[in-house]
């Protein structure tokens, strides 16, 4: 059991309590300490290499794509990689650098909505499971052990075949697939921190539970929640992904990297380039975010400091 | 615990490329090992008992197993193995020759023929076939519209079910007569297209809604299973009046993917495949084992605009600019050499093509100025339909969507593409939902009228069950193709067919795309393969020799 003391200042009323000076120091020591434990250690340096050399491609995709996403030379189809094409072209002569450069921005729109979604829902839900214990958390987790019971893929499937094929039914899919890590997380992150001892003081001078749980609990569970969020931006990706594969996330022609997969395919045994490079795409950024996703529950689990 | 990251990477790796091949197989990876096992197994009882075992694969699977009530290629596959018609084609071409009927006299007038039919000729269910038996198949196919191709072909409509075919009567045991409202000229051609084919008169009874999954007849091969989405399996009929069948059993497995099932060819758990990708052939005529067989083309493919929908599609001058904003030439290309530019809704292989039509061309200026004229300069947004597995006349719908999209972009017209299967997909687009759909024809009897009146005549563009889904009703074609029909002279029939395609062009309900030459990839050991120009053929003339 432990907990971290990530908030400067875990006790609500500056009236009832002594700000303790070196308390604030030591937290700020932590994030540092955090920051170059991930930098010293060699995976994560590289997940985070990775990611940000990803939201810089993103960011400035129009500037380094050589040639439009979606243009289409049809005569130069199935080109192999060269100067011109630096990762050659698709089954509709479109240059495959640039859709992977272009597809970025679609990854990262993909891994910070649904995440997003995952985390806003499944850290309430989780809070207030938690936090409130007896029957309403009974009822959020069994609604979240039935969740869990689904393969993730199998329910995005379900769940977009409810709303409709598109990329952003599919990130609503894959956001609604990720809420139970996040409830279960944060909901045993509670459990042990409304036994500590702040909270009782809180409690004891009459703060309301609404307050107890958003301002004291719930910023105590950051440190798994910053963990949880970058490990699941990767299974994010990858469940795009797998539902633009199968036709039921971006639509043609957008130049996501899981339809791109799926277009190229029957190329596969000609043209290996039109689905290597959208595939070692996929593969190098969901690596990033699980890189990355170790090296920060490493460095931010206090039991490991120096 | 960096190990075990590693670890857990790798599996995540092993995760990914193990979806990525079973979505591939869809779903059916362990199912195709196993059968691939079972294929060695088998081949090493073949040799023991002397068992030939066919295995067939392709895109999709049959829709029903009841002829007479689909049009898709899928289900007329099979049953063309389970039952026979009156008259049949001739191996390679649309030549008819006797089958359940021996001989056949049409009338002076052409409003009567009578067949005299086989007495030798027993049902799957071990019931004799009379001319009882053909008079109740023909009336059954005239007690309701979903029966399709009665309806396509003979007229037939809600208010008229039993069309042109007046009357249907056994005139002894093993002869009946049909008594025609009007000439039919292309009567007797149609007799031999397999959604006539004759069921037994017990079975259908028996099973009653049940009997397309339990298909009775009397054709080389006898229905045995069915697993959906699965496979088919039919073994010999070793009674058969034809040609008794060479192998015995035929199994066809539906694999979606193309390249799946190419895959397996090579491996060898399959002996036969259609809806080869057009990347492959190059691969397969390299491959020793390997051989490429060419369906000779009688096809059509193209993107019907249904003309019935309020909007720019109602308009003549924008489905003209459609037809020009689109490069045809370049769109061909990905047919990767098996398809040669449509201009026409009929193939040039048929009589009464016409040739003299000038085909729109690629004219980008001209189609914005007709769009202007037509009021639509700043474009429109506009639905194209597309099914995910190839077909024989349209081996990549997916990419010739993307192409269109493209292209139609520079006239302003913003295409959303909406690819469902393929079954799906002719619901929709029997119903009207599309503004524009692609789908194809492979022509049947080797008559004209099975293009252009099935596809383009207002009697066949109704909704629910639409063969014309462009939904073009121009009483002035179907003037003429009421007129080509009741006319028995060729050279007259023609006349009245040119003239048709002329106005199909100027109206231009279509685009027409391409015609192909189907490929077909086979493993060498399968012999006397000869591929029927109508899209499929029974295989007891086939062989497998080891």
């Amino acid at each position: 059991m432990h907990h971290l003391s990530l908030q400067p200042n875990p006790i609500p009323d500056p009236n009832t309590v002594n700000v303790d000076q070196s308390e604030q120091t030591k937290s700020r020591r932590l994030w540092i300490d955090s920051a170059m434990r991930i930098v010293k250690s060699k995976t994560s340096f590289i997940g985070l290499c990775i990611i940000l050399i990803l939201i810089l491609t993103a960011i400035f995709a129009p500037l380094i794509a050589t040639h439009s996403p979606t243009a289409q030379d049809i005569i130069n189809r199935y080109q192999p990689p060269s100067s011109e094409h630096f990762l050659g072209t698709d089954e509709l002569g479109r240059d495959i650098f640039s859709r992977i450069v272009h597809g970025s921005r679609i990854s990262i729109q993909i891994g910070v909505i649904a995440v997003g979604i995952a985390m806003i829902i499944g850290v309430l839900l989780g809070g207030v499971a938690g936090y409130f214990g007896r029957w309403i958390d009974q009822i959020i987790m069994r609604i979240i052990d039935i969740m869990m019971a689904f393969p993730s893929i199998l329910l995005a499937i379900a769940l977009v075949a409810v709303l409709g094929p598109g990329l952003t039914n599919a990130m609503i899919a894959v956001g609604i697939v990720g809420i139970p890590q996040f409830a279960r997380i944060v909901r045993s992150a509670v459990l042990s921190i409304k036994e500590t001892e702040y909270i009782e003081a809180a409690k004891s001078i009459g703060a309301k539970h609404g307050r107890v749980l958003m301002q004291h609990v719930l910023p105590n569970c950051v440190a798994p929640i910053i963990v949880q969020t970058t490990l699941s931006i990767g299974t994010a990706i990858l469940d795009a992904a797998g539902l633009s594969f199968l036709g039921l996330g971006a639509q043609p022609p957008t130049p996501e990297w899981g339809a791109m997969l799926s277009d190229g395919q029957a190329a596969i045994q000609n043209a290996p380039w039109v689905v290597a490079f959208p595939g070692l795409a996929i593969f190098f950024v969901v690596l990033g975010f699980n890189l990355l996703g170790d090296g920060l529950r490493d460095a931010l689990d206090p039991r490991l400091k120096q | 615990m960096k190990k075990r990251n590693l670890l857990a990477l790798f599996s995540l790796l092993f995760a990914i490329v193990l979806f990525v091949s079973a979505c591939s197989d869809d779903a059916n990876s362990t199912d195709s090992d196993s059968s691939a096992n079972s294929t060695d197994d088998e081949q090493a009882t073949e040799e023991a008992s002397g068992e030939k075992t066919l295995i067939f694969g392709r895109g999709a699977d049959s829709i029903q197993l009841d002829p007479s009530k689909i049009t898709d290629g899928e289900s007329i596959y099979v049953t063309n193995q389970i039952y026979d018609t009156l008259v049949r084609y001739k191996e390679e071409n649309t030549e008819v020759r006797p089958a359940l009927a021996t001989e056949w006299t049409p009338s002076e007038d052409g409003l009567t023929w009578t067949f005299k039919l086989r007495d030798d000729v027993k049902f799957h269910d071990g019931t004799d076939f009379t001319a009882e038996d053909v008079v109740f198949n023909f009336e059954r196919w005239a007690t309701s519209a979903e029966y399709i191709y009665y309806g396509y072909m003979f007229g037939a409509s809600e208010d008229d079910l039993g069309g042109i075919i007046e009357k249907v009567e056994a005139t002894g045991d093993y002869e009946v007569k049909f008594t025609l409202s009007e000439p039919n000229a292309p009567f007797l051609q149609t007799l031999a297209m397999p959604p006539f084919g004759i069921a037994s008169p017990e079975a259908v009874e028996e099973f009653g809604e049940d009997y397309f999954k339990n298909p009775v007849g009397t054709g080389p091969f006898v229905f045995e299973e069915w697993v959906p989405d699965d496979s088919i399996t039919v073994t010999k009929n070793e009674d058969y009046f034809g040609e008794t069948a060479n192998v015995d059993k035929v199994i066809f497995r539906t694999i979606p993917d193309n390249g799946a099932r190419f895959m397996e060819l090579q491996s060898g758990s399959i002996d036969l495949m259609t809806g080869l990708n057009p990347q492959d052939i190059q691969t397969a005529e390299s491959d020793e084992n390997l051989q490429i067989i060419r369906r000779p083309s009688m096809n059509v493919s193209y993107m019907a605009m249904n003309t019935s929908k309020e909007g720019p599609m109602s308009e003549k001058l924008v489905r003209q600019a459609i037809n020009l904003a689109i490069d045809k030439e370049k769109l061909i290309t990905l047919y990767e050499g098996i398809g040669k530019a449509a201009k026409n809704p009929i193939p040039p292989s048929l009589w009464g093509y016409n040739d003299d039509i000038e085909d729109y061309g690629y004219d980008v200026e001209q189609a914005k100025a007709l769009l202007a004229e037509a009021g639509y300069a700043d474009g429109f947004d506009i639905t194209l339909y597309t099914f995910a597995n190839p077909r024989p006349y349209m081996p990549q719908p997916k990419v010739t969507a993307q192409a269109i999209q493209e292209m139609l972009k520079a006239v302003n017209i913003n295409v959303e593409i909406i690819e469902n299967d393929w079954d799906t997909h002719l619901a929709a687009t029997e119903n009207g939902e599309h503004d524009m759909a692609f789908l194809g024809w492979t022509g049947d009897n080797g008559d004209p009228d099975n293009f252009l009146y099935v596809l383009l005549d207002k009697d066949n563009a109704k909704m629910g069950s639409a063969g014309n889904i462009a939904f073009y009703k121009s009483d002035e074609v179907h003037d003429l193709l009421k007129a080509a029909q009741t006319e028995m002279d060729q050279e007259k029939r023609t006349e009245l067919y040119l003239k048709a395609q002329e106005i199909i062009h100027e109206d231009a309900p279509w685009f027409p795309i391409a015609h192909t030459t189907p490929p077909i990839a086979a493993s060498k050991n399968v012999v006397d393969y000869v591929p029927h120009p109508t899209g499929s053929e029974p295989f007891n003339l086939l062989d497998i020799k080891e």
